[in-house]
């Protein structure tokens, strides 16, 4: 039995005994009227002693204890009474109740009073007393000489009650509206509230959750962890915090993140749990599409052989993807995580190009894009492709750079077959070619022999366009060269001015419309490719030639520019639009229009040209009017320096 | 009379340069074989035109055993092909000048009357 209990009923027991002990009293006081007349003196003696062990039960109890006869004489009041009422006892004895206090009399209590007093029954009643400002617990208990009341002041208590009201008030309104799902479970686990969100949650209202029935509403596939989980938290007392589903009986599922904490008593004992449910479906459905979509990322770097880097310049840091890493022939983790690290698997023979071009791009932030071999451990040689771009977000110094690794070997190798292809098709036209060309030169020779001067000229007019044949093949070929990068330089040491002059005699034979005029001779030694030079000049005269139709002249100028031989062609014909400009030296390009559709060729001249004067350490460029004519200029120089070998 | 060995594995190619060289009086031998070249040295040419690219074989490595070869030896070679990036190769084979296909009428004689006036 609590301790409250037993002072409760110790305190009852004492009220008994006073009521009692009060019947006594009024007993004696009435026999003490007889005394009076009977034996005054030992009446007396027995009244007084009567009246002092009474009064002193009554002023050692805490409660207010206020004795009446039938006219609402007050016959006793003790001291915790009076001071209830503001007044003292002694004032107060003798006096009617309801002339002292004329206002308590329509009061609740003040009737129950008199209505006890009316029907003689014990009353007990608790309520708020207006002109006091108090709460009062109030017992009535009447006899037949009259009433008496106990009663206590409460106020306080239901000050902690309100409070305590309020605070379930507060705590209710919180966790209905709540965001999330709350419960509370006994030590059990046997549910003992769930609040509105958790029923919308779980799908079932809180009958239903009540007891284990909570139990059924979790996913059947995370029921077993949830369980286990659970266990884990209450054994080891830590806050349990898990992700899982509840499926509502009507199927819905919904991911849910949990937690939930013990609740103790005031000795610190579990009694039960107390926790949280949050929706977290959408976060779940987001992370699946992340993965899915990493996956889908991974699955066709890899179909494609692509591995991902990321380049961390000042902190020379590499992160290479698994992928990258199988690119490499390298398994997970094997590859060191620096530039170094990576440079060392890249062929010796490209190194020089790879880290010449990186240079580049990091001193002009540009974007990374070259193609290399690389080393695999086991010896193999395989080509990469590889491209990237700097991140500059605060500075202008490159810092990061992100990119990818191509494999294409593959693409490579047929880049092989066909340049072999195109070298072995061309080596193949030029045979028939060869003895064509024989076979009508001894023709020619032979009409002009026997004196068929028109038929030798025709003969000589074929061979004219073998000649032109020939250049076709010759230019094909060098195309296929010069994207492999296998187009041969052979260096030779000649005066100048006589290439020039052996290509301007021979070209003059090719047209008679104009009239090809050398200017400003250069007669110095030079080393360079004679036969490139040669072809590349020969190139802008053709095409001077080609591109003005209706001119009558053509100017080759040559000079020395400070280390360098600086050639110019200058005709008067079609010229090149300015946005055309420069495009020109592009492969396949040609310059069209209404006017120039009909111009014949592969458009492969001028990108052949330039890219052997590129080789040869030179650069060419354009000047032209549109409708005025165009004067094309290369410079090389006088001595090129011999180039590293670049296999 | 001059007397010039032709190695090409085209017979066109061979007639027609027989052609040429026989309207400049030059006596000609011919052989679309690589592996016989060595054995024409009984015909004692003054110059040899040896085709690069011959069936089966290369042309660099007879001119290499036509150099070796102490008939021959002083023999001048001018090598042909229709690719002129062997011009080095060519050179380096031992060959003494090398002409690149096709070529005029008029630059094979040239090639041919350096060297026949040399030996």
């Amino acid at each position: 039995m609590p301790e409250s209990k037993k002072l409760q009923k110790e305190n009852l027991d004492l009220k008994r005994k006073l009521a009692e002990s009060q019947d006594e009293l009024r007993a004696i006081q009435e026999g003490a009227v007889d005394a009076v007349v009977v034996g005054r003196n030992k009446k007396t003696h027995i009244y007084s002693l009567a009246n002092t062990i009474v009064s002193n039960i009554l002023e050692t109890i805490t409660d207010g204890f206020v004795s009446f006869d039938e006219k609402w004489n007050i016959l006793y009041i003790n001291h915790q009474a009076a001071k209830t009422l503001s007044r003292k006892p002694e004032d107060l004895v003798g006096k009617n109740f309801w002339k002292e206090f004329p206002s308590y009399k329509n009061t609740v209590f003040g009737k129950l009073y008199q209505k006890s007093m009316k029907d003689k029954k014990a009353r007990f009643y608790e309520d708020y007393f207006a002109p006091l400002n108090a709460w009062f617990s109030v017992r009535v208990y009447p006899s037949k000489f009259g009433l008496s009341l106990y009663f206590q002041d409460i106020t306080s208590q239901k000050k902690v009650d309100e409070l305590l009201k309020q605070s379930e008030t507060k705590f209710y309104t919180l966790t209905t509206n709540a965001p999330v799902g709350i419960f509370m479970t006994d030590i059990d686990g046997n549910c003992l509230y769930v609040n509105e969100m958790w029923q919308k949650l779980a799908g079932i209202p809180f009958a239903k959750a009540k007891g284990q029935g909570w139990t059924k509403i979790i996913h059947p596939a995370d029921r077993e962890k949830v369980f286990i989980e659970w266990q884990k938290a209450v054994t080891k007392k830590k806050i349990f915090h898990l992700e899982y589903r509840f499926q509502t009986p009507e199927g819905k599922v919904s991911w849910l993140e949990g937690n939930a904490v013990s609740l103790k008593n005031d000795q610190g004992k579990i009694i039960g749990y107390i926790g949280t449910v949050s929706d977290i479906t959408s976060r779940k459905a987001a992370e699946e599409k992340l993965i899915h979509s990493q996956e889908r990322l991974m699955l066709a770097q890899s179909a494609g052989k692509i591995g991902t880097f990321e380049w961390l310049l000042p902190e020379n840091k590499v992160i290479w993807t698994p992928e990258l890493e199988r690119l490499y022939g390298m398994s997970e983790g094997e590859f060191g995580n620096t530039y170094e690290s990576w440079i060392k698997r890249v062929h010796p023979d490209d190194v020089e190009k790879v880290e010449k071009h990186l240079k580049e791009v990091i001193a002009h932030s540009g974007m990374y894009n070259i193609e290399f071999r690389i080393m695999l451990p086991d010896g193999a040689i395989k080509w990469m492709l590889g491209t990237g771009a700097f991140f500059n977000r605060d500075t202008k110094n490159a810092k990061r750079m992100v990119g990818i690794n191509i494999d294409i070997t593959a693409r490579k190798l047929l880049e092989k077959q066909k340049d072999e292809f195109i070298s072995i098709a061309s080596h193949e036209l030029k045979t028939p070619v060869t003895s064509i060309k024989g076979y009508g030169q001894v023709l020619k020779m032979m009409l002009e022999q026997k004196g068929e001067a028109k038929a030798a000229s025709i003969v000589g007019k074929m061979d004219g366009q073998l000649n032109k044949l020939t250049d076709l093949i010759g230019d094909l070929l060098d195309v296929t060269k010069i994207e492999a990068g296998r187009l041969q330089l052979t260096l030779n040491k000649f005066v100048f001015n006589d290439l020039v002059t052996e290509v301007v005699e021979a070209m003059q034979l090719t047209t008679d419309k104009h009239k090809l005029i050398q200017k400003s001779n250069v007669y110095n030694f030079i080393k360079t490719d004679r036969d490139r030079i040669g072809q590349v000049l020969t190139n802008l005269i053709s095409n001077a030639i080609k591109y003005s139709p209706h001119a009558t002249k053509i100017i080759i100028y040559s000079e020395i520019v400070d280390s360098y031989v600086q050639v110019c062609v200058q005709d008067f014909g079609v010229g090149i639009p300015k946005d055309k400009k420069d495009h020109v030296f592009e492969r396949f390009f040609r310059v069209s229009g209404p006017n120039t559709s009909t111009f014949p060729g592969l458009g492969l001249g001028l990108y052949i040209s330039s890219e052997i004067v590129k080789r040869l350490d030179g650069k060419i460029w354009v000047e032209s009017i549109k409708g005025r004519g165009s004067t094309f200029c290369f410079r090389i120089p006088l001595k090129k320096k011999p180039e590293r070998k670049n296999k | 009379m001059k007397r010039i060995l032709v190695a090409d594995d085209d017979p066109s190619i061979l007639e027609a340069i027989q052609l040429m060289l026989e309207i400049y009086g030059y006596t000609v031998d011919t052989t679309v074989d690589g592996k016989v070249v060595e054995k024409m040295k009984i015909f004692k040419p003054d110059v040899i035109l040896l085709d690069i690219w011959m069936s089966g074989v290369d042309g660099r490595d007879i001119c290499r055993k036509l150099k070796a070869d102490t008939l021959l030896c002083k023999t001048p070679v001018i090598m042909i092909s229709a690719s002129k990036d062997v011009r080095v190769s060519s050179k380096e084979s031992g060959a003494d000048d090398f002409l690149a296909k096709p070529f005029e009428m008029e630059e094979l004689i040239q090639y041919i009357e350096k060297y026949t006036k040399a030996s």
